[in-house]
């Protein structure tokens, strides 16, 4: 496939931009710092999607296997659910990969073979976005299910002792 | 929009990013899941406090007095009259940006309000307006704040997203105290009873119980006698469980999630292990029966009152000294508000080691020694006999609780234990341990299931070093020293890394601790079996 070739050769500055339009969906003043310090520590947000966006693109334009973009996606999605974002900007960061090419390839339309091409690299974009979705539904059911057991180790098993030794 | 535009044209116009404000002019949404819920009036009439009545955060109206404006303005006069330490703080910030990228709040969540910085500015602006000469004629270009509902909003937003684990203060090259800022914003807003449930529910339950969750004295009895069965059953030895036992040598502080909560109840079983190992002449007070302290998380006036009653037991039993357990705010309270709080407890003795003789002078003044000195003191001078392998199924790292670890500074003891009772311990990267731990998330009255995902937020940082040791190097423990972060670290670690699970010091030194005359241990404090013992 002559557009994932082109894609192969550009992938570093395709998430480079990728990884700049993610970082915009924060609030200007946290995008410097979520940008430039490379810490993985004190930066755990910007080193995931520096380290995830390239797996992903990687994924992509050659799927080798199912897990590892699924791991790709679940380090990124993880992150969003718990952020200030709804369910459609949690998940909807793997469109900004679809106006990072566009606009690299905007110009190449009139080559109709890699316009197709581009449209079919597309829609697996659009399949990696619904395993996103899946993967954030999942995340949510999870919350659910740490919040109630929170709730039941805050008491251990004292309550059910007290129940034994007095009864109801 | 043009209508002849071609799609993938159509397609550039879409816009992903949220729209540009100052960060100052974006009105805060109570969105569910990132906020707590409001105090309920019950307990604010039982201690004494403004305005107990119904209401949430996330409506219109709150429900304040009508003066509210000048409350509020009148206590923050009072307050930087009364604290030297509040009108310097809000003097003496440069904006030098030094601690905007350390707060986990800020790392988690990317909201610039969150750099601590910014968050503090919400009360300064407002000191500037109202308090200074330069912000009453240049109001612009000081940068002032006029104080609104608006902006009253956003301080009970974010200043109770402030878990005051100080991680900030540390790089603050003035040394300036953020978590006092949080302190006394949280103080000013409780003067119109804008205050939360998790904090005003368990301060007056500790007031008229004595702990957090209101447990009666017989209750508490009942919680003890519990345990000893537990370890009776476990070790084939039975434990003492002394209770207002006037005249022990020493009282036995620990925070009330010990006796109740999981997986603090296994921390307590290794005290009671270890006490009775080496014959400690202790007692337990049914009164001081919690040594977390909520009224820090709201006001000082609350603070000395909780912090008072572990010396009025300690003086009513007439013990020589206090050990305090695995507790985390309790330990700031105690060094660096206690003595002008409540003491110097006078009345007490320079705690002493029975066992060992050792003078812990750095308790001169407090008369309170925390639980990982002593046993430290116990293992230095040989007085336990401990067989690390019954931790072997076991690899641990150590979270250094925020408030022990900042406020008093106790780095080595916690790991000098661990390393003596098991053979496997990694500490996480160094950006994130000792004082610069990162926080848990869910300090300072945050730990609610309402305000979930924006503990998962908070935690993040935490989360992902463990991440890293459990990933790098096998471990499957996080250790830690604090009642909040026992809590709250396992739900925080099923969620970001499964399989991870939280214990406290105690707990291991239990496993581990040969006890004289014990049966043959096949089982761990949690009932699991020993490696090795896992078909017996």
């Amino acid at each position: 496939m002559k557009f994932c070739e082109q894609l192969e050769q550009r992938k570093s500055q395709i998430t480079e931009k990728w990884l700049k339009a993610v970082i915009e969906t924060y609030p200007d003043e946290a995008g410097k710092f979520l940008f430039e310090n490379k810490n993985q520590f004190g930066n755990p947000i910007g080193f995931t999607f520096s380290k995830r966006l390239p797996d992903i693109l990687d994924e992509l334009i050659n799927p080798t296997e199912p897990l590892k973009l699924n791991v790709a996606i679940e380090d990124i999605i993880k992150i969003r659910t718990v952020q200030d974002f709804t369910p459609s900007e949690a998940v909807g960061f793997l469109y900004l990969l679809k106006k990072v090419i566009r606009k690299e390839y905007h110009q190449d339309e009139k080559e109709p073979l890699l316009f197709r091409e581009m449209l079919e690299f597309e829609s697996r974009i659009d399949q990696a976005v619904s395993l996103a979705f899946d993967i954030y539904v999942e995340l949510k059911e999870k919350i659910y299910e740490i919040k109630a057991g929170e709730v039941k180790a805050r008491y251990g098993k004292m309550v059910d002792r007290f129940n034994e030794k007095y009864g109801d | 929009m043009s209508l002849k535009m071609k799609p993938e044209e159509l397609a550039q116009t879409i816009d992903y990013k949220p729209p540009k404000k100052h960060w100052m002019d974006n009105p805060v949404e109570y969105k569910k899941g990132t906020y707590n819920y409001a105090g309920n009036p019950d307990s604010i009439k039982y201690v004494h406090q403004p305005n107990p009545r119904k209401w949430q955060p996330y409506e219109e109206d709150w429900k304040l007095p009508e003066n509210w404006k000048e409350i509020i303005l009148e206590g923050f006069r009072e307050r930087l009259d009364k604290f030297r330490s509040l009108k310097l703080f809000m003097d003496i910030c440069v904006r030098c940006g030094a601690c905007a990228d350390k707060c986990h709040f800020f790392i988690g969540s990317g909201d610039p309000k969150n750099m601590p910085v910014l968050r503090a500015e919400l009360l300064r602006a407002v000191y500037r307006k109202e308090f200074t000469l330069a912000g009453k004629l240049m109001a612009k270009m000081a940068g002032t704040t006029e104080l609104t509902f608006d902006v009253l909003k956003e301080w009970f937003y974010y200043f109770y997203q402030c878990t005051q684990c100080r991680r900030c203060s540390v790089f603050c090259p003035y040394g300036i105290d953020t978590a006092e800022i949080t302190f006394l914003a949280r103080e000013l807003m409780n003067l119109i009873g804008v205050n939360i449930d998790w904090v005003m529910t368990p301060v007056a339950n500790c007031h008229r119980t004595g702990n957090h969750l209101g447990i009666q004295p017989h209750g508490f009895k009942d919680s003890i006698e519990f345990a000893a069965d537990d370890l009776e059953d476990l070790t084939g030895i039975r434990v003492e469980t002394p209770i207002n036992k006037k005249g022990a040598e020493i009282l036995f502080v620990i925070p009330s999630a010990d006796y109740f909560g999981e997986p603090h109840y296994f921390t307590l079983l290794g005290y009671m292990a270890l006490f009775h190992e080496i014959g400690l002449d202790f007692t337990f007070s049914s009164y001081a029966s919690e040594g977390g302290n909520f009224g820090s998380f709201v006001s000082h006036e609350l603070m000395k009152a909780l912090n008072g009653k572990i010396y009025a037991e300690a003086r009513r039993l007439g013990v020589k000294w206090i050990i305090g357990g695995e507790c985390g705010h309790m330990w700031r309270v105690l060094h660096q508000y206690m003595d002008t709080l409540n003491g110097p407890a006078d009345f007490l003795e320079v705690p002493k080691s029975p066992i060992t003789g050792t003078v812990f002078e750095n308790a001169r003044s407090t008369k309170m020694v925390h639980i990982t000195e002593f046993t430290s003191d116990l293992i230095k001078n040989n007085k336990i006999k401990l067989d690390k392998s019954r931790n072997d199924h076991w690899h641990a790292t150590f979270h250094d609780s925020c408030n022990p670890a900042r406020a008093m500074g106790l780095l080595e003891e916690p790991r000098y234990i661990l390393r003596n009772v098991m053979n496997k311990f990694t500490d996480m990267p160094e950006n994130t341990i000792r004082e610069q731990t990162f926080c848990c998330g869910s300090g300072a009255g945050l730990g609610t299931e309402e305000n979930f995902e924006m503990r998962m937020r908070g935690g993040f940082p935490r989360a992902n070093a463990v991440k890293y040791v459990a990933e790098n190097n096998g471990v499957n423990l996080l250790t830690c020293i604090c009642a909040i972060d026992k809590a709250t670290l396992p739900p925080l670690l099923q969620y970001w890394v499964p399989g991870v699970e939280v214990a406290g010091i105690h707990e291991l030194v239990g496993n581990a601790l040969v006890i004289k005359g014990e049966k043959e241990r096949t089982t761990d404090l949690r009932n699991n079996p020993l490696p090795g013992k896992e078909d017996i």
